[in-house]
């Protein structure tokens, strides 16, 4: 364990760079995408500076191990971090579009870039906190940084999302306090003099606590971070939220938010998982409830943003049943499908957006045909992330989902693995006939006719490629990502074994 | 014998609680969640004194601040701009009156009889925490009832903030040490989620004409 400032400086360059944006962001764009883009480089640059030190064997902590940046915070923090930037770069041409086209205003630009900083302050607060309870908190916060969001563009259906995400979340995510609130007080008798329930001490004290309290904490987290998380049945808030939120945000939430459930599932059912086999049958038919329901709803969508949203309903069970099986390969594959998913997924919303940037706002699929002759770029990042979604070699999802495949097996749950093949021949198919009916055959009249119809600007596309370019390289190499997810990994795995910070 | 003052409180929560949760008035359901708070804050303020807690002090104070003074005056500010009687609910007054009731009864009873299975410490197992934590899981309860039957978005409010308070109710039985910004940090927290609430409300009375949330889906035609 090292002393390092990092951690704090990971919430405050952001938090800094959001307090410039709402008080100058008025006066001029440098004060206001400026300050965005700088903070994001900034923070960007900090994570990787930490996953240096974590990948070298440190584990960063400081206020008393208030702040704790381990392997699985590090790969988190640099992911966060990265398709944050990324999606603001994209957000630099896209919002200004909007603003062009008397969609938003210059004041209301300053909410969006200094909500947007305040979400990447408040990610990395989950990210490296510590204590179980403050990580509630800023979970929360994320949710309330994104609110606003979602219903950026004040239009009639992006209010009914607004309402249903914060409303939903903010219930279901209760859930979560309450188990939180259980377990400290049947963990408080076992760590004396503790000021909060630290992460890192979970794994000593889980096998003392009574199977009644640790059960009922495990259905609360379930129901909590599960409904962040997106996970069938407390999906309904997502698909109407990534539909309506501007199309960068839509990639955030999906890429983003519904990950950080995920990681506090990673924080909690993980360390109880090999206690309780119960746990882990539990686990795997609600993420393979998720996956099917996911996937029947995505093939009955017409709105290329629904169709996706349904599909992270159904991706995201993937990654809760590898880390509901609490093993190094059922974890590893769940983390690994985590990155793959946030690339691929973020990758696809914002190939919709540059679809409807081009065609002025359509995602119906029934409305768009023949578009890769006009935007071949749009076209190739779009079906480098429906594949990968779908699971082709040598594409990253094809690596992550055959781990957990290996991973279901090797504990003999085969009804699951057999789920989660299907599930991805379904996914395939269905992406691949939604990208065929946009962007093969010929562009219907009104579509020629639009003198608009053109490959989007380098600004946006370039974004696109960053992120289609990762997936192939991941898909290509996954070596490369190795040396993180096996940190992440043995970090929950130690914290189960011995209690103890690897 | 029980320390009367802890129960006498806690009861006002379950009772100011249940107005909040049936009074069709939205104005009256405001100034019932605001009496409610009141008694929450004083239940915490109890605690502190009986469990010698200088730190729950702070809770008390968060608690006014947020709970009986910002979130009130959130409402407030809904309310007179807008039809101050609450849509008529799926459940009629009389009915919901009596399945609440039932609803509340057999939780408590459920929570205060297997409290060792939720909460098996000895701090919770005796009274007056006994009874505060089977309250906090009945507010809870009552929490998701009004997010259930009630059609009009400020109940649901309410009925969100009703939730919220039975889980904060809980900390001060079963987290009592916690320090007090990390529970300035959770009210604060859901004080946002509010005004972002009402500000959300507000337009979808511009555009729809009504906070009726079983006439959501209009907004998408």
């Amino acid at each position: 364990m090292v002393q390092s400032s990092l951690p704090v400086m990971l919430i405050g360059v952001p938090l800094a760079a959001a307090g410039v944006v709402f008080t100058l962001g008025r006066w001029t764009r440098l004060c206001r995408e400026g300050a965005a883009v700088g903070g994001a480089l900034l923070t960007l640059y900090l994570a990787v500076l930490a996953v240096g030190q974590v990948l070298s064997g440190a584990s960063l902590n400081c206020c008393q191990m208030a702040l704790n940046l381990d392997g699985l915070s590090a790969l988190l923090v640099v992911l966060v971090t990265l398709v944050t930037a990324i999606v603001i770069f994209y957000s630099l041409h896209y919002m200004y579009h909007q603003l062009r086209k008397g969609l938003t205003t210059e004041a209301r630009l300053v909410t969006y870039y200094g909500l947007l900083m305040v979400f990447l302050a408040a990610m990395m607060w989950v990210c490296t906190t510590n204590s179980l309870i403050w990580m509630y908190v800023a979970l929360e916060a994320t949710t309330l940084a994104t609110a606003l969001l979602v219903c950026f563009f004040w239009t009639r259906a992006s209010l009914e999302a607004a309402y249903k995400y914060d409303m939903l979340v903010v219930a279901g995510v209760c859930f979560a306090l309450f188990g939180t609130v259980l377990l400290y007080s049947a963990a408080a008798q076992y760590a004396p003099g503790r000021p909060a329930l630290l992460l890192t001490e979970l794994g000593q004290i889980i096998p003392k606590i009574p199977p009644s309290v640790s059960l009922l904490a495990v259905a609360f987290f379930v129901v909590g971070f599960g409904t962040k998380a997106g996970l069938v049945p407390f999906h309904a808030w997502l698909p109407d939220a990534h539909a309506e939120a501007p199309a960068p945000i839509s990639a955030l939430l999906s890429g983003l938010v519904i990950k950080v459930g995920a990681y506090a599932l990673a924080r909690t059912i993980t360390i109880f998982a090999p206690h309780y086999n119960a746990v882990i049958v539990f686990v795997a038919i609600m993420a393979s409830a998720s996956m099917l329901i996911g996937i029947f709803m995505a093939w009955a969508q017409d709105d290329l943003k629904r169709l996706l949203a349904f599909h992270s309903v159904s991706q995201i069970g993937y990654v809760i049943e590898g880390l509901g099986f609490g093993t190094y390969l059922g974890i590893y594959g769940g983390l690994f499908h985590l990155v793959n998913h946030t690339l691929f997924k973020s990758l696809l919303f914002l190939s919709v957006g540059a679809v409807m940037y081009a065609t002025g706002g359509l995602r119906r699929i029934s409305q768009l045909k023949g578009l890769g002759k006009r935007m071949p770029i749009t076209a190739a990042c779009f079906f480098i992330g429906a594949i990968a979604m779908g699971g082709l070699p040598p594409l990253n999802g094809f690596w992550s989902k055959l781990t957990l495949f290996m991973a279901g097996s090797e504990l003999h749950l085969w009804w699951a693995v057999v789920i989660a093949v299907l599930v991805s021949i379904l996914t395939l198919g269905c992406m691949v006939h939604a990208g065929y009916k946009i962007f093969w055959g010929h562009p219907t009249t009104a579509l020629v006719t639009n003198p608009g119809l053109k490959e989007v600007p380098v600004a946006i596309w370039l974004s696109m490629a960053v992120l289609a370019i990762l997936c192939i390289v991941i898909g290509v190499y996954p070596q490369i990502i190795h040396p993180l997810l096996h940190r992440g990994t043995e970090c929950i795995l130690a914290v189960y074994r011995a209690g103890a910070i690897p | 014998m029980y320390p009367s003052p802890i129960l006498t409180l806690t009861l006002g929560v379950l009772i100011t609680g249940v107005a909040a949760a049936e009074l069709r008035n939205l104005a009256a359901s405001t100034w019932a969640y605001l009496v409610h708070s009141l008694f929450l804050a004083g239940t915490f303020a109890a605690f502190a004194i009986v469990t010698d807690s200088p730190q729950l002090y702070w809770w008390v104070l968060a608690a006014v601040l947020t709970k009986v003074i910002f979130i009130p005056l959130l409402l407030r500010w809904y309310i007179i701009r807008h039809p101050a009687t609450e849509l008529r609910p799926t459940l009629g007054l009389r009915l919901s009156l009596v399945i609440l009731s039932l609803l509340l009864i057999v939780f408590f009873k459920l929570v205060h009889t297997h409290m060792n299975f939720i909460a098996p410490t000895e701090a919770a197992s005796l009274e007056p925490a006994r009874s505060n934590l089977a309250v906090a899981f009945t507010v809870f309860a009552m929490g998701l009832y009004v997010l259930v039957t009630r059609r009009d978005a400020v109940k649901n409010v309410i009925g969100l903030c009703l939730l919220e308070n039975g889980a904060h109710l809980s900390l001060v039985v079963l987290a009592p040490t916690l320090p007090g910004t990390l529970f300035i940090g959770l009210v604060t927290n859901v004080t946002l989620f509010v005004w972002v609430l009402i500000y959300v409300t507000s337009g979808i009375y511009q555009l729809l004409g009504s906070p009726d949330t079983f006439r959501l889906s209009e907004l998408r035609r």
